[in-house]
């Protein structure tokens, strides 16, 4: 009996041993699935490969709206052979057409045997065409709900066709990583706008206030980050861009930028001039008199010269810096005026935080205009100070002979 | 009360704030918002804290005047012995639903986020099998299991919390007070769910080894979890704005969701935090379980373990109740009116007709 006994709890034992030590319920060999790397969304437009599969059958119920482009990772392990690893891509694309972004996603799954999963999808990239007729709160609905993916995705608008950005890179990179890489170079130039993940689009699509994605165009196999997309609160669609130089204003006016160059040519002999900015912040205070509502914007900024070809060969000092930080400081202020003007007039949306401005000190007023706030703003009279103060210039204490 | 277990008075303060801290930092962001529509909810909680601990020593007094009694055996004195047991099943019911609420939010959230494809009764059965083992060995082994809880979680959660001001802006949070008390007021309804500490303290102070100092174990319990609910809510509010933290069902997860950290071994917490809070959820339940377990086991004289096995089934069932997550989510502000009632409204009665009769033990 106690031998029975024995018997019976050691066997106990072995069974809830084998119930614990057989691993995870639900788990998926890392060769065997499809890492989401990116996802490039487009005006529906079938692929050769999408065509010929619809004419030999292949197709389901479906409007034709949107394209899904899905960028995924090729596990090392699978790619095969050394010789033809060496030289393959560490990824491929395929693109799905319909309607429902999740429906086209399950429909992948008929054309690989791979589990395509989203925990690690990094990039969002939405082409011109269809930020402009689509709501990007519908774009993005499916992938702020899913469980796998995360709200840290970051967004990005291309001018010309999404697919495109994925479709090829330089040796060894994958593109979608490429896009989020660029963004470290944000402390060497103020012509990047900051990274804007899902998680703080939410808010604004939600709210109808206007804000800006980094747009990114590209040649061959190279991508180029070239200025901003204008998401207007009003229609939550795109609205239209900034360029380079005028994103370069943006960052200024709202003191986002971590590092950059400013260049300039002085007015009496237009000979060069170029700062390094190694610190900026920007403050806008917001004035109501009566029903008026007026901004004022003071910029300021630490830096040293970095190139300065005026004044033939004298040293930095005095008068010298003074006119050099002059020209930058109305440099710097034209470039604020143009990106405020381009704002107001032509794109009639707020992406600079001025509205932020008018809530934080002016609740009241706020609430009376914050419904059609982007109209209100595109009358506002805006004033600006701009303060440089050039700390050093570097190894050479004179300007160029 | 015919036991050798004893508990002091920090121990008792670890229990209490183990009980408060639960499942509520994962929705507390959105439904205080969602009430405010203002980022000031933060004092809606700071308020809603203050609140919950005036009832809390309003309990604390109560429990006092019989030292070494839980509810379920002093109720009797003060209310007559046919109320008593209405209020004992009310009460056992009330921890059993807790104990439910907390449960299903586990499988709610591990399934969703961290065991997709794990069968729900799994994770259940897990869940309430160690708890069953824990209680059973009594107030001291759920005290310990507290106090080995506090440096895990708190460490991983200020941890989290810290990491995650990489998506946090200031700006989201102001203006303060822009449209006045009035949005604030209407916010503190949803914090009564999660701060009901007072409840615990109805049979907690009978293990108490010097059940005057009740009234310290309460103040500092409920300052320890405001800490925590108002970072919750602060930091949700600053990553994701009033408008974006309302769309999101389970914000404090998506806020550990929303960053990635490149200099740390770990890329992404939001699996650790889960898992850890986890540990800390089960610590709630455990205590809710404990509790209605000893007012059954005090009301039937049926001995403690049979009561927490009789228990255990009926803790599953209703765990399964709610039919979806918003069936869940109306679950959890019905146990919040419900003990907005038990826990704010009928101690002051209580004490007043105990000291009347001059109730003691």
């Amino acid at each position: 009996m106690k031998h029975l006994l024995k018997q019976g709890s050691s066997l106990s034992l072995l069974i809830v041993a084998c119930l614990l030590l057989s691993s995870c319920w639900s788990s998926s060999p890392i060769e065997d699935v499809n890492l989401e790397a990116g996802v490039a969304l487009d005006v529906a437009e079938e692929t050769e490969t999408e065509q010929d599969l619809a004419q030999k059958g292949g197709e389901y119920p479906k409007r034709n709206k949107v394209s899904c482009t899905y960028q995924f990772l090729i596990p090392q392990g699978a790619i095969g052979s050394k010789k033809e690893g060496a030289q393959s891509k560490n990824y491929y694309n395929a693109t799905q057409t319909g309607d429902s972004i999740f429906e086209a996603v399950r429909e992948l799954s008929l054309r690989s045997n791979r589990l395509p999963i989203g925990h690690h999808l990094k990039t969002i990239v939405i082409g011109e065409e269809l930020a402009r007729t689509t709501k990007l709160s519908e774009l993005i609905e499916f992938f702020s709900r899913d469980n796998d993916i995360r709200p840290s995705v970051l967004l990005f608008i291309s001018k010309g066709k999404a697919r495109e950005v994925f479709r090829d890179s330089l040796p060894g990179q994958t593109p979608a990583f490429v896009l989020n890489g660029t963004f470290n170079n944000r402390r060497r130039i103020t012509r990047i706008w900051e990274p804007v993940s899902m998680a703080k689009v939410v808010g604004p699509l939600h709210g109808h206030t206007s804000f800006a994605l980094q747009n990114v165009v590209v040649s061959g196999k190279e991508t180029k980050f070239s200025g901003v997309a204008v998401i207007k609160g009003s229609t939550g669609k795109l609205g239209g861009f900034l360029d380079e130089a005028e994103l370069d204003g943006l960052v200024w006016l709202t003191g986002k930028g971590e590092g950059g160059s400013v260049k300039t040519y002085s007015s009496d002999n237009n000979k060069l001039v170029t700062y390094e900015i190694t610190g900026m912040d920007s403050k806008i205070k917001a004035s109501v008199n009566g029903d008026k509502i007026a901004f004022h914007v003071l910029i300021e900024s630490k830096g040293r010269i970095a190139e300065a070809y005026f004044a033939g060969g004298e040293r930095l000092v005095g008068g010298t810096i003074r006119k050099a930080r002059e020209t930058l400081e109305k440099k710097v202020q034209d470039m604020v005026k143009n990106t405020v003007r381009k704002m107001q007039h032509e794109l009639q949306a707020d992406v600079a935080g001025f509205g932020k401005s008018l809530q934080i000190q002016h609740p009241s007023v706020w609430n009376k205009v914050k419904t059609n706030w982007d109209t209100v703003f595109s009358s506002v009279p805006i004033t600006y100070e701009v303060k440089l103060n050039i700390e050093d210039y570097g190894a050479s204490s004179t300007t160029s002979d | 009360m015919e036991t050798r277990d004893r508990i002091t008075t920090t121990e008792l303060i670890i229990i209490v704030v183990n009980y408060v801290l639960a499942a509520g930092v994962f929705t507390l962001p959105r439904t205080t918002v969602e009430r405010a529509g203002t980022p000031d909810v933060w004092i809606s909680v700071i308020l809603g804290g203050l609140l919950s601990m005036i009832t809390g020593l309003i309990i604390a007094r109560l429990s006092q005047r019989f030292p070494g009694q839980t509810i379920y055996q002093y109720s009797g004195k003060i209310i007559g012995r046919p109320l008593a047991i209405l209020l004992g099943v009310v009460l056992i019911g009330y921890f059993v639903c807790i104990g439910s609420y907390e449960m299903r939010n586990v499988q709610e959230v591990t399934v969703f986020i961290l065991l997709e494809g794990t069968p729900g009764w799994a994770i259940a059965g897990i869940f309430m099998w160690v708890a069953l083992y824990l209680c059973r060995g009594g107030i001291n082994a759920i005290s310990r299991m507290c106090r080995l809880m506090i440096p895990i979680t708190w460490t991983v959660f200020f941890g989290v919390s810290l990491l995650s001001l990489q998506v946090f802006d200031i700006n989201n949070l102001r203006p303060v007070l822009g449209q006045g008390m009035s949005p604030v007021w209407r916010s503190i309804k949803p914090t009564a769910l999660t701060f009901t500490s007072g409840e615990a303290l109805l049979f907690l102070v009978a293990f108490m080894d010097k059940p005057k100092k009740t009234m310290k174990v309460v103040v500092s319990a409920t300052l320890i979890a405001m800490v925590f609910y108002i970072v919750a809510v602060v930091l949700c509010i600053g990553a994701f704005s009033v408008d974006g933290v309302v769309t999101r069902t389970w914000p404090f997860i998506d806020l550990i969701r929303s960053f990635e950290v490149n200099y740390l071994v770990f890329e992404r917490f939001e699996s650790l935090w889960l898992t850890i809070w986890i540990m800390q959820i089960f610590c709630t339940f455990c205590i809710a379980f404990y509790g209605a377990a000893l007012g059954l086991s005090q009301l039937t004289k049926i001995p403690l373990n049979h009561c927490l096995f009789a228990l255990l089934p009926v803790i599953y069932i209703v765990t399964e109740i709610p039919r979806s997550l918003n069936g869940l989510f109306a679950f959890g502000a019905g146990i919040g009116n419900w003990s907005f009632f038990l826990f704010g409204v009928l101690p002051l009665p209580l004490l007043i007709i105990a000291r009347l009769r001059g109730a003691r033990s």
